[in-house]
């Protein structure tokens, strides 16, 4: 390209219509979120006018809404939900070839007006085929209905007549209903994505054998230590760890009167180092609060230098922590061998 | 590349068109057909998805607990 091939494209990009389309360019790379709203609101403005804006505002506005979370849940933890989501229109002329296959789900979309019902009947197609597929199986079945249900509420909290409808018309068996608000407390203080489903997609690995009572066993073991551990009373003690034959796995809540009382992290240090001897694997470094987070920080490093354990995950975020939201805190350790 | 889980949709508009080509309209509109999962009747406006299993073409109401059982069952 020579110079005044350079100058005539710079002068391009600074003339009105240009220099529109250059902002409108830098905002795509920069901000490719942005730009998606954009054109979401776009189609719904226009969609009144065209059956095409229509269609593509009710499936950008579904693909948005479900992707942009999916993203979120999966940096708490990968992999949970390995596919993203995409609306596949069928015109009237294809139906009869769509249908040729077999276990073929083909989903009436309603008006635009409708969108949250659409988003609901989207994510609650989504959910149970989307998350942990793999390991799903081996989840005892009405904890994993539970779970879904949950992570389902969870995509339709931003909007709140989805959430309502889907609150309204979705019928949840007894046994699922006590999961759900056992797997509610767990989620509040986010150890639903961040240790439950981590340690359930693990099991992604007997796959394809037959789940068995002991893979289900263990998985209730697990959600109901980590329920056990978010709903005690502030004196009471739990030892939320769990060598079974498939999840082999241990919370370590840091809490400032439990160090104070027993002077210092020596007795979480203890503990980590004795329970890597019974075989766990990996180690949750919890806690709630400035000065335990700071505490548990310290475990972290400390561990980290004085075994093999290394830390893969890290994170502080806000959770609600004794019916306030509170500054929370998760590292994650596991054995390099 | 991350994989993706597609839903396939029709617009509500298409309904009787799509009923019609399945031979399905005329048992709607005599309130002969029940949704597989909960036995609702299903009319135009409470349908919900059409579900191919085997030879077959199942019909489901808009109940998305019905669409959710329909396809794990």
């Amino acid at each position: 390209m020579s110079p005044a091939d350079i100058f005539q494209v710079l002068q391009l990009i600074f003339s009105g219509t240009g220099l529109f389309a250059f902002a409108f360019f830098l905002v795509w790379v920069f901000y490719p979120e942005k730009v998606e709203k954009w054109v979401i609101l776009f189609s719904k403005l226009v969609a009144y006018f065209s059956e095409k804006h229509e269609r593509r505002y009710i499936s950008k506005h579904i693909e948005y809404n479900v992707n942009s979370l999916r993203e979120k849940l999966c940096k708490e933890s990968s992999g949970i939900l390995p596919y993203k989501i995409e609306v596949e229109w069928i015109n009237s002329n294809d139906i009869e070839s769509y249908l040729q296959g077999d276990n073929v789900l083909i989903v009436k979309m309603k008006n635009h007006r409708n969108q949250s019902k659409n988003l609901a009947i989207a994510v609650k197609e989504y959910v149970p085929n989307a998350l942990i597929p793999t390991a799903r199986m081996y989840v005892e079945p009405s904890l994993m209905k539970a779970i879904d249900y949950v992570v389902s509420k969870e995509f339709l909290k931003r909007d709140t007549s989805a959430f309502t409808y889907f609150s309204e018309v979705v019928k949840v068996e007894q046994k699922v209903k006590e999961f759900v608000e056992k797997v509610d407390k767990i989620n509040e203080q986010g150890y639903l994505t961040r240790v439950l489903l981590s340690e359930y997609k693990k099991l992604g690995l007997l796959y394809p054998r037959e789940p068995t009572q002991e893979t289900y066993n263990e998985t209730l073991d697990l959600e109901s230590k980590v329920h056990a551990l978010v709903t005690k009373k502030p004196e009471e003690k739990v030892s939320p760890k769990i060598c079974g034959r498939f999840i082999k796995a241990a919370l370590v809540p840091v809490a400032k009167e439990e160090t104070v009382e027993k002077g210092g992290i020596e007795p979480h240090l203890t503990f980590i180092k004795n329970a890597i001897n019974e075989g766990i694997k990996t180690f949750y470094v919890v806690a709630a609060g400035k000065t335990n987070i700071l505490l548990a920080k310290t475990v972290v490093n400390r561990i980290e230098r004085e075994t093999n354990l290394k830390r893969v995950y890290e994170e502080e975020y806000t959770g609600i922590f004794r019916e306030n939201k509170t500054k929370m805190y998760l590292g994650v350790l596991e054995g390099t061998t | 590349m991350i994989e993706e889980h597609k839903i396939l949709a029709f617009h509500e508009r298409e309904l009787e068109t799509i009923l019609s080509k399945l031979k399905l309209l005329e048992k709607i509109q005599k309130g002969e057909i029940k949704c597989i999962i909960c036995g609702k009747t299903i009319t135009k406006e409470n349908f919900g998805a059409l579900l191919k299993k085997g030879d077959n073409i199942l019909i489901i109401c808009d109940d998305p607990s019905c669409i959710e059982k329909a396809r794990s069952e």
